[in-house]
C-alpha cells in the first residue's frame, strides 16, 4: 500500500510526534509512505531528519497517482486534503480538541470537508462524543473512527540527575497559554518554601505570563526550565519525576502524559472532556478544574505527602497507558487505511 | 380524578418525600390524591403523607383510582398484586442498580412495563445504562425523564457558612448501601481530632472496622436517629460538608437539600452525578469505597476555609436548578400527558 500524508508542518510537538510514531510502523510493516509538508525550515522542521531515518519520502508536491490512500493531519489539512477528493480514498486524522472545533466553525468551506473523506479518526471516544459530536451529528454511521495515540514502552536508560529529597514534578510540552504552565507554576510556589519539591517545564517556551515569570525569578532553585528537548533526553525526565502534570485549558488527548504514566509516573490533569474514559479522578489520575491553581496545589500536596497514592496512581495510570501500545494502535490504523482502500467507502467528489 | 400514590419506600427516603411532596401539590389543586405505604404503613412514612395533607390508605387498597402513581421499582409489586389495571398509571424509577433486585419477582411485572402509561427517570443514565433491558416493550413516547426537586430556603434563612473546625453531616439509612463506614474510617484516618460529624438516619449495619472507628472516634460523633423532615435542617445549620460515601444511587435528594443550605457535597463518584456534581467545581469526589480518598476530600475542606466557601456557593447553584415546584410543574405535565 502507498500512504500520502499531509501535514503542515514537522515541528516537535504531539501531532507531529503521532504521525511519527505511526509512520515508522507503517514502513516497518512494509508500506510505502510519503509526507507531504511544506518546504518549512528551522523549528516547523525539527522532524524532518525523524521522517527521513524512518524510510518515508518527504515532499513538497506530489500527484494523487502516485498513491493509494491520503491521510490528513490535523485540521489544518483541511485545504490540501480538500484538492484530493475525487482523486483518492480520504482519511481525515483530526487531533484538536475544542480549537479544531472553532477553527471550522469559523470555516464554513472547510468544514463541508468533514462529509467529503471517507473515514474521520480521533485520538479518543471523549474527542467525538463531547468535543466534535456537534459538527459530526449529520455524518452517517460509522465514518468517525477512533484510534488512540501511540504511545512506545519505557526503554530503559539513565534518569535526569535531580536534588536528593525533592519530589519532582514534571510537565512536558511547548510553553504557551494554552497548556497553562503557568498555574502548575503558581501551584509549586503555593505549596510554600519548606515542601521538598521541584519542577521541570520541558518544553519550547513560546510564551509564559509575566505572574509566572516572576514566581520563577523568585524561586529560582525550584523551577527548570531547559527548553524543547530530543526523545532521549524527555525520556531521561520521566524516569526521575515523581509526578506528572499537565494544567491545560485544552487537549484533544495528549501523548505526554500516557508516556509519563507508561514511565510509572502518576499523573495531575484538568478535567477535560477529551479525557472522559481515560482520565478518572482518584482512579488512575488526579484531576481540577482548568485554571483552578489552589485545588491543583492540592493534587500535588497529595502525592507529594502521600507515597502510597502515589504508587497506587502510577499503577493504574500505566494500565491506562498499556492500552495505547503500538499492537493495538497499529493495527487499528492499518485495519482503517485497508477498509478506505478496500473501497468499503467509496470516495465520491462533491459529495456532502 | 382519583389518584393513588403507591410509595414502596421502607422508612422515610428521597422517594417518599418527592411522592408526597407531590401528591400534596395535587391535593391542594383539587384532585383526589391518596397514598398507600405497602412496606412501612405505620411508620414515620405516614407522618409525612399526613403533613402534605394526604390521606394514607390501609395496605388493603379500597380506594377504586383511576390514576396510580407508583414510586420505586418495589411499587411494582403492589401494582401487580393489588390494584389491577387502572386506566392511567405512572412509575417513576428512583432507583440505580439496586432496584432491579425488587424486579426479579413478582411474575406479571413483566406486563407493566408494556402496560405503563408513562415511565417516570430522573436521569437519562436510568434507562439507557440501568433498564435498558427492560425497556424492550416500552414505547419511546412514554418514557420521561423529571430531575428531582428540593424545597430550596430563602437566602436570608440560609445562615452563613460556620466558622471553625470542619464539621460534616451525613443524611440517610446508615449501613452498607449508602457505606456511611466509610465516613468514620476516613475521620480516624485523618486523625484531626477538630472535625467532628452530625449523622442522621436509622442506624443499620456497618462492618466491623467501621463500628471499631465509631468506637474510637466516640465523642466527636452524633448518631441523630430518623429525625422528622422539618429537623434535618436544623442538624445542617452548623455544617460545612454533607458526605455521601455511597455506591449506588440517583440525583439524592438530602445531597441537594444540604447543597441548597450552603454545605459542600463530599461524594462517591458515580456516573449519574456525572451531569450535577463535579469534582473541583460544585463538590469534592472519591472513587466509591477509596477511604484514604474521601480522607484526603475532608482534609482539603478542614484545612482551606477559602475553598470550602468557593465549593460551598457553587453547590448552592446547582441545588438552585432543581426546586421541588418544578418537579411537582412536570409531574403534572406527565399526568396530563396520560389523557
Amino acid at each position: 500500500m502507498r500512504v500520502l500524508f499531509v501535514i503542515h508542518e514537522l515541528a516537535l510537538n504531539g501531532a507531529v510526534t503521532a504521525l511519527l510514531a505511526q509512520v515508522r510502523a507503517l514502513t516497518a510493516a512494509g508500506t510505502q509512505v510519503t509526507v507531504l509538508a511544506p518546504a518549512v525550515t528551522g523549528r516547523a522542521a525539527a522532524l524532518r531528519e525523524d521522517f527521513l531515518a524512518a524510510g518515508a519520502a518527504v515532499v513538497a508536491r506530489t500527484t494523487a497517482a502516485e498513491h493509494d490512500v491520503a491521510v490528513g493531519c490535523t485540521v489544518f489539512a483541511a485545504e490540501a486534503l480538500a484538492t484530493l477528493v475525487g482523486h483518492l480514498p480520504l482519511v481525515w486524522w483530526i487531533h484538536e480538541g475544542e480549537g479544531g472545533v472553532e477553527y471550522l466553525v469559523a470555516r464554513p468551506a472547510m468544514r463541508q470537508l468533514l462529509g467529503r473523506v471517507d473515514r474521520l479518526v480521533f485520538p479518543g471516544r471523549g474527542t467525538v462524543e463531547r468535543v466534535w459530536a456537534g459538527l459530526l451529528g449529520g455524518l452517517p454511521p460509522g465514518r468517525a473512527d477512533v484510534i488512540p495515540a501511540l504511545v512506545a514502552p519505557p526503554v530503559a536508560g539513565p534518569a535526569a540527575a535531580k536534588a536528593a529529597g525533592r519530589v519532582r514534578v514534571l510537565c512536558v510540552g511547548s510553553i504557551y497559554p494554552r497548556k497553562r504552565q503557568g498555574d502548575l507554576i503558581a501551584a509549586v510556589a503555593a505549596l510554600g518554601p519548606a515542601a521538598p519539591v521541584e519542577c521541570v517545564l520541558a518544553g519550547e517556551r513560546v510564551q509564559l505570563d509575566p505572574a509566572a515569570e516572576s514566581l520563577i525569578a523568585a524561586n529560582a532553585d525550584r523551577f527548570l526550565l531547559p527548553g524543547g528537548l530530543a526523545p532521549a533526553a524527555v525520556q531521561a525526565l520521566y524516569r526521575s519525576a515523581d509526578i506528572f502534570a499537565l494544567p491545560s485549558a485544552e487537549e484533544s488527548m495528549p501523548i505526554a502524559p500516557l508516556e509519563a504514566a507508561m514511565f510509572g509516573v502518576p499523573v495531575v490533569l484538568t478535567d477535560l472532556d477529551c479525557y472522559a474514559g481515560v482520565w478518572r479522578h482518584g482512579v488512575n489520575a488526579l484531576l481540577h478544574p482548568v485554571a483552578d491553581v489552589e485545588l491543583l496545589a492540592w493534587s500535588l500536596r497529595m502525592l507529594i505527602e502521600s507515597p502510597g497514592l502515589r504508587a497506587r496512581l502510577a499503577a493504574a495510570g500505566r494500565m491506562v497507558a498499556e492500552r495505547f501500545g503500538p499492537a493495538r494502535t497499529t493495527a487499528l490504523f492499518a485495519a482503517v487505511l485497508g477498509e478506505v482502500v478496500a473501497g468499503r467507502q467509496v470516495p465520491r467528489a462533491g459529495a456532502g | 380524578m382519583k389518584l393513588l400514590v403507591v410509595d414502596a419506600s421502607v422508612g422515610f427516603n428521597g422517594s417518599a418525600a418527592l411522592a408526597a411532596r407531590w401528591a400534596g401539590h395535587l391535593r391542594r389543586r383539587g384532585i383526589d390524591a391518596a397514598a398507600t405505604l405497602p412496606n412501612d404503613p405505620d411508620g414515620p412514612l405516614r407522618r409525612v403523607y399526613v403533613a402534605e395533607g394526604v390521606p394514607v390508605l390501609g395496605p388493603t387498597v379500597s380506594l377504586e383510582p383511576d390514576t396510580v402513581a407508583l414510586f420505586t421499582t418495589a411499587a411494582a409489586r403492589t401494582m401487580v398484586q393489588q390494584v389491577g389495571r387502572p386506566a392511567r398509571s405512572i412509575w417513576l424509577i428512583r432507583d440505580g442498580h439496586a432496584g432491579l433486585v425488587s424486579l426479579a419477582a413478582p411474575p406479571g411485572i413483566d406486563r407493566l412495563w408494556e402496560t405503563i402509561g408513562a415511565l417516570v427517570f430522573h436521569d437519562g443514565i436510568q434507562p439507557r445504562d440501568i433498564f435498558a433491558p427492560f425497556l424492550r416493550t416500552t414505547r419511546p413516547d412514554r418514557v420521561h425523564i423529571v430531575p428531582p426537586g428540593v424545597d430550596l430556603p430563602q437566602p436570608e434563612a440560609v445562615p452563613p457558612p460556620a466558622e471553625g473546625a470542619l464539621r460534616v453531616a451525613a443524611v440517610g439509612t446508615i449501613g452498607p448501601r449508602k457505606r456511611q463506614g466509610d465516613l468514620l474510617m476516613a475521620l480516624v484516618r485523618m486523625g484531626d481530632p477538630g472535625v467532628t460529624a452530625e449523622l442522621v438516619g436509622r442506624v443499620g449495619d456497618l462492618p466491623a472496622e467501621a463500628v471499631r472507628a465509631a468506637q474510637l472516634l466516640a465523642e466527636r460523633l452524633r448518631f441523630h436517629g430518623e429525625l422528622p423532615v422539618g429537623a434535618v435542617p436544623e442538624v445542617l445549620a452548623g455544617c460545612h460538608a454533607v458526605v455521601l460515601p455511597s455506591d449506588e444511587g440517583i440525583a439524592p435528594l438530602a445531597v441537594l437539600e444540604a447543597a441548597a443550605r450552603g454545605l459542600v457535597p463530599v461524594l462517591a463518584d458515580l456516573p449519574a452525578y456525572r451531569d450535577v456534581w463535579r469534582h473541583g467545581r460544585n463538590c469534592l469526589l472519591h472513587p466509591p469505597g477509596d477511604v484514604p480518598m474521601l480522607a484526603w476530600c475532608l482534609r482539603i475542606l478542614a484545612s482551606d476555609p477559602d475553598l470550602r466557601r468557593r465549593l460551598a456557593a457553587a453547590a448552592r447553584a446547582t441545588a438552585a436548578r432543581f426546586p421541588a415546584a418544578s418537579f411537582c410543574a412536570r409531574m403534572d405535565l406527565v399526568m396530563a400527558g396520560l389523557g
